[in-house]
């Protein structure tokens, strides 16, 4: 029997009286893409830090490759919401500065070695810019470049594009992708559901610290019947689609490849029956009726998604 | 004021103002070194270092500087350290500046983004490496105003070690307004070349971006 590339044993994290995460298992394979998704409060950064080993934990253990990591082991790298760049230096300095500190690389090594990590996230160009005369998904691919460099064993996304306007979180959701392309092992927090559920092997539903659902991506966003997850999803999608409207939806607009984009793909307004109930018509939204199995033609949450910026052929190589 | 003295009273004057600006320097860079250790303690998890911090941090802003440069000027001595007057004086003058310097890191620190540290502590820095590169320099950029301020009040507090015997600007123009029975011109023309120094001070302070 192998055992996995991660485990997540029991853990539990309380901070006074507050149960933050409630024995949480979890266990993840080598190159598998763990989405993990909840409502706010939900424990899902509490989650991710705890595998990195930035916050104690009151009980549990998390074993990667069999060790339990040690934050600048080398072995976790974590993607920020807050991207968390150096301010007083440029992007190649944030890529190259732990090169040179930690790796021991030359100057002129950990220099080449950030360029060719920005090429990699389509910044080269921008290697002498400081994080303030960047825009928010140009900072968060720098980030990305940053912990890439460093070849981490498991990456954590702790909401990567939640503070980016919606035009910007298509370019860092394509670098993501490109990466679980790769084979890289990856934990990913997102409320962007489409990307979630087109780039998970496996998504986590978590609540109150706990794992209330766990599967495969298709059964979770389609087939879960836990109604606490099909609120947390009804809620997303009204907010991110439209409000229940019996009319045809305007014209769609090929806009970024999110979710929102997905919904309103060619197709998708016929594809909508007026809602029955405000938990039945949001997953027919999503065209994903929880029972039957055979999604509405034209659009599907679930449907390999197609990269619309194909034009960086160095990405994900 | 007539040239014949200004021409006679500005070598001797000028001299007395390189020592002061060379005291006051080495007295800054002391100070801003022994801060940053002090900031760095008073920030510790260890209860003992950040004690220690709050009393250094205590005394030296607590007793008056001039009572802390006789206390050396004549403790050294006493307890077999001989070192020149010199040496005593710029070390007192940069350890209390140290403590100044130490609350104005503690609170340019305090705005550093945690995010910022906990970054570098996931990527391998050391601590040490985390506070040079990364904690310091990024608190740096509010702490400009502040050190500028702490540099102008060292150097016009450094005029206090001419009363132990370090012949720097102000002591100059004691000796000069006795020698020449010209007090007020020779004091007037000290003041002056204190005021051009302060002056190349704040230019180096200035923030284009802030004004
Ligand atoms: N250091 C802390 N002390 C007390 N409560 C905390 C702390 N960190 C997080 N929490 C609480 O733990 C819960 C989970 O937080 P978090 O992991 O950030 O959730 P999510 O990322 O899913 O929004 C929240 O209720 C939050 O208020
Ligand atoms: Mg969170």
């Amino acid at each position: 029997m192998t055992t996995p590339f991660l485990v997540a044993e029991k853990l539990e994290r309380r901070v006074g009286d507050t149960q933050i995460l409630a024995g949480i298992d979890l266990s993840v394979n080598k190159g598998e893409v763990v989405g993990l998704i909840g409502p706010s409060g939900s424990g899902k950064s509490s989650l991710l830090r705890a595998i990195a080993g930035l916050d104690p934990l009151t009980g549990g253990r998390v074993l990667v490759e069999g060790r339990t990591p040690v934050p600048g082991d080398g072995t976790v790298g974590m993607v920020f919401q807050q991207f968390n760049l150096w301010p007083h230096l440029t992007a190649g300095e944030n890529v190259a500065l732990a090169l040179r500190l930690v790796r021991k690389m030359t100057r002129v090594e950990a220099t080449e070695r950030a360029r060719a990590m920005l090429d990699r996230v389509g910044l080269l160009k921008l290697a002498d810019r400081r994080p303030a005369q960047l825009s928010g998904g140009q900072q968060q691919r720098v980030a990305i470049a940053r912990t890439l460099a460093m070849e981490p064993r498991l990456i954590l996304f702790d909401e990567p594009t939640a503070s980016l306007d919606p035009e910007l979180t298509t370019e860092v959701l394509d670098v993501i992708r490109g990466l679980a392309e790769t084979g890289m092992t990856m934990l990913v927090v997102s409320h962007e559901m489409g990307f979630v559920a087109s780039v998970s092997t496996r998504a986590v539903f978590l609540d109150h610290g706990r794992v209330l659902v766990e599967g495969p991506a298709k059964a979770v966003f389609r087939d879960a019947e836990e109604p606490r997850l099909r609120r947390f999803l009804a809620t997303y999608l009204q907010r991110v689609a439209w409000a229940p409207d019996p009319e045809p939806a305007p014209a769609p607009d090929p806009g970024p490849l999110t979710t929102f984009a997905l919904l309103q793909q060619p197709g998708a307004a016929e594809a909508v029956p007026p809602p029955a109930g405000p938990e039945g018509s949001t997953m027919s939204l999503l065209g994903l009726p929880a029972a039957s199995p055979a999604a509405p033609s034209g659009f599907s949450l679930l449907d390999p998604v197609p990269d619309p910026n194909q034009k960086d052929p160095k990405r994900g190589a | 004021m007539d040239w014949a003295f200004i021409e006679e009273a500005l070598p001797p004057l000028l001299r007395g103002a390189v020592a002061t600006v060379w005291v006051s320097l080495a007295a800054i860079a002391l100070g801003f070194a022994a801060g940053a250790l002090i900031a760095a303690a008073s920030t510790a998890g260890s209860r003992g270092l950040r004690g220690a911090a709050a009393l250094y941090i205590s005394f030296f802003r607590g007793v008056p500087l001039l009572v802390q440069l006789l206390l050396a000027y004549y403790a050294l001595p006493f307890a077999g350290i001989d070192i020149p007057a010199i040496i005593a004086a710029v070390g007192t003058l940069g350890l209390c500046c140290a403590a100044y310097m130490a609350e104005i890191l503690r609170g340019g620190l305090a705005t550093v983004p945690p995010g910022a540290v906990e970054a570098a502590r996931l990527l391998g820095l050391t601590r040490a490496q985390t506070f040079l590169r990364i904690r310091l320099p990024i608190a740096a950029r509010t702490m400009r105003p502040a050190i500028v301020g702490e540099a102008i009040m060292i150097m016009k507090a450094s005029s206090l070690i001419s009363l132990v015997g370090i012949m720097e600007l102000t002591r100059t123009s004691q000796a000069l307004a006795s020698s020449t029975f010209m007090p007020l011109q020779s004091y007037a023309l000290c003041g002056a070349i204190y005021l051009v120094i302060n002056f190349v001070l704040m230019a180096i302070g200035w923030d284009r971006k802030r004004a």
